[in-house]
């Protein structure tokens, strides 16, 4: 492992040389010090970046190019996405919802929200995910065979379903 | 004038130096900020501010392009924005008067509201974000998609927008090699471990933060439960590899190490920023030991942002050569534990 040249401490990770006067200078340097000469350290999206624009291609044993599309709304290339890693706007997700589904898959593992939602949406959108949520924890009563909860669940899931009709 | 983060004690702060949860938001009337133009980044602003005068929060408003390099790079010091933003010449950040939330605008997305705390406090930086998107989301339509929840412009943030982390100074762990079996397990558990400066990065100072790699199918709440019992666990295993190391033959050595350190940093008369965040972790393990009376972790957690490059310069009001800038951390440290 070769050390700081600066701390004489830490693992060096960032090689540079320096040219002062015509006399070449080479400086081998931890992340802490090459910071204090305004060097960035890699920062995780970047590698991120890289990862996602991997992911695109995972499972395209078709080399050749399939044509490049944009985005109804805000018009960036699918191209570009690919490449950067960056979606361009909200309707990006569904323009390019088939390309995108395998990456989401991938980095997320599951695909249904269940986090905090606007308070602006729909009474019917609110109760969905309610029965949707309901329906899981219905499930897993019945796994544990607990059979007095999992009746309690059944009429709260058919209660929410009369309140949609 | 409320106390940073850093100058304020946490629950087990001899091992968390902090918890802090951000959450992404876009509006959804905009392209993402990548696609946006000035007029974009500028609604983003006036928006953004207008809401919360609205609601009656107070914010100190400071505009990227308006900062010095030195007082950018301060900010990012503090953890109270993200390099990222500090080259985003459309950016801008709303500090709140406790200094406890910053709404960073125009980074990757156009909204990330960040709570950062000392000690193992993440429900509590959990609850301050959520109210603060509460506020905005009664001016602002955010991208928000039924399946996916809350769009982002990167789709490794899409569904919560919630990253949330703590960061943990794990030296035993670090010592004894048990962290590398610890980086795995929470791998595997939806979690991610990377050092003090970034992914793949050193762990710098053995400072690693704990955070959560996944952001959509969880709820928010979820999402710091896990973190906050994985945490407890490894705070746990890093308790019993501290008391194995002092039960062991090496306390004397490890003692001997630890006081050397404090030794050299109550003294030194110049300090580069690699060995002072070797000594501080150091002092810190030897504090938690009971090695050393007279200091809190406060004290050194001061000192982690204090001895930084741009804190330095700012405390000098003029830039240093590295030379005159190692001169002044020494200073600075040697005050803080002379007290």
């Amino acid at each position: 492992m070769i050390l700081c040249d600066e701390c004489k401490h830490n693992p060096a990770t960032i090689h540079r040389t320096i040219i002062s006067n015509g006399v070449k200078k080479e400086q081998r340097l931890c992340a802490v010090c090459a910071a204090q000469y305004g060097y960035s350290v890699s920062f995780p999206t970047s590698s991120i970046n890289n990862i996602l624009s991997g992911l695109f291609n995972i499972g395209q044993n078709k080399p050749e190019e399939t044509p490049d599309r944009k985005c109804s709304r805000c018009g960036r290339s699918l191209d570009t996405i690919k490449k950067t890693g960056k979606i361009g706007c909200g309707a990006c997700y569904r323009d390019f919802s088939e390309e995108l589904e395998p990456v989401l898959r991938r980095v997320q593992g599951q695909m249904e929200h269940k986090g905090g939602i606007p308070e602006t949406l729909s009474e019917e959108y609110k109760r969905n995910r309610e029965i949707v949520r309901l329906k899981k924890e219905l499930d897993e009563a019945v796994e544990r065979e607990h059979y007095e909860q999992a009746a309690e669940l059944r009429d709260r899931i058919a209660e929410l379903k009369n309140e949609t009709v | 004038m409320m106390a940073y983060w850093f100058e304020s004690p946490g629950e087990q702060d001899d091992i968390v130096i902090s918890s802090r949860v951000r959450l992404a938001r876009n509006f959804d009337t905009l392209y993402f900020p990548s696609m946006m133009d000035r007029s974009g980044a500028l609604e983003i602003m006036r928006t953004v501010r207008g809401v919360l005068e609205q609601a009656g929060e107070a914010y100190t408003v400071l505009s990227i392009d308006g900062l010095s390099d030195a007082d950018r790079l301060e900010l990012v010091e503090q953890h109270l924005i993200s390099p990222a933003l500090m080259k985003q010449a459309d950016g801008a950040v709303l500090i709140s008067a406790d200094k406890r939330i910053s709404i960073m605008l125009n980074e990757e997305d156009h909204i990330r509201i960040q709570c950062i705390l000392a000690g193992l406090r993440l429900k509590e930086a959990e609850s301050s974000v959520m109210e603060v998107e509460k506020h905005l989301q009664k001016g602002i339509a955010f991208a928000f998609d039924e399946k996916l929840g809350y769009l982002t412009s990167c789709p490794t943030n899409v569904g919560t927008g919630m990253r949330a982390s703590v960061m943990l100074h794990l030296p035993a762990l670090t010592a004894t090699g048990y962290i590398t079996g610890l980086l795995k397990t929470v791998g595997e558990y939806g979690l991610t471990v990377r050092g003090l400066y970034g992914e793949g990065s050193h762990a710098v100072a053995h400072i690693y933060q704990l955070s959560n790699q996944v952001t959509l199918g969880l709820s928010e709440s979820e999402i710091t439960d896990k973190i906050l019992s994985s945490a407890r666990q490894i705070i746990g295993d890093e308790r019993e590899a501290r008391r194995l190391y002092m039960a062991s033959d090496g306390r004397v050595e490890l003692e001997d190490k630890l006081m050397r350190s404090y030794g050299v940093a109550a003294n030194a008369r110049r300090l580069t920023a690699g060995e002072f965040m070797s000594l501080l972790s150091d002092i810190k393990l030897a504090l938690s030991l009971g090695l050393i009376d007279g200091l809190g972790h406060v004290t050194l957690h001061r000192l982690l942002i204090e001895a930084q490059p741009a804190s330095l310069r700012k405390r000098a009001g003029r830039d240093l050569t590295l030379y005159e800038r190692d001169v002044l951390r020494a200073d600075v440290v040697r005050g803080a534990l002379r007290h």
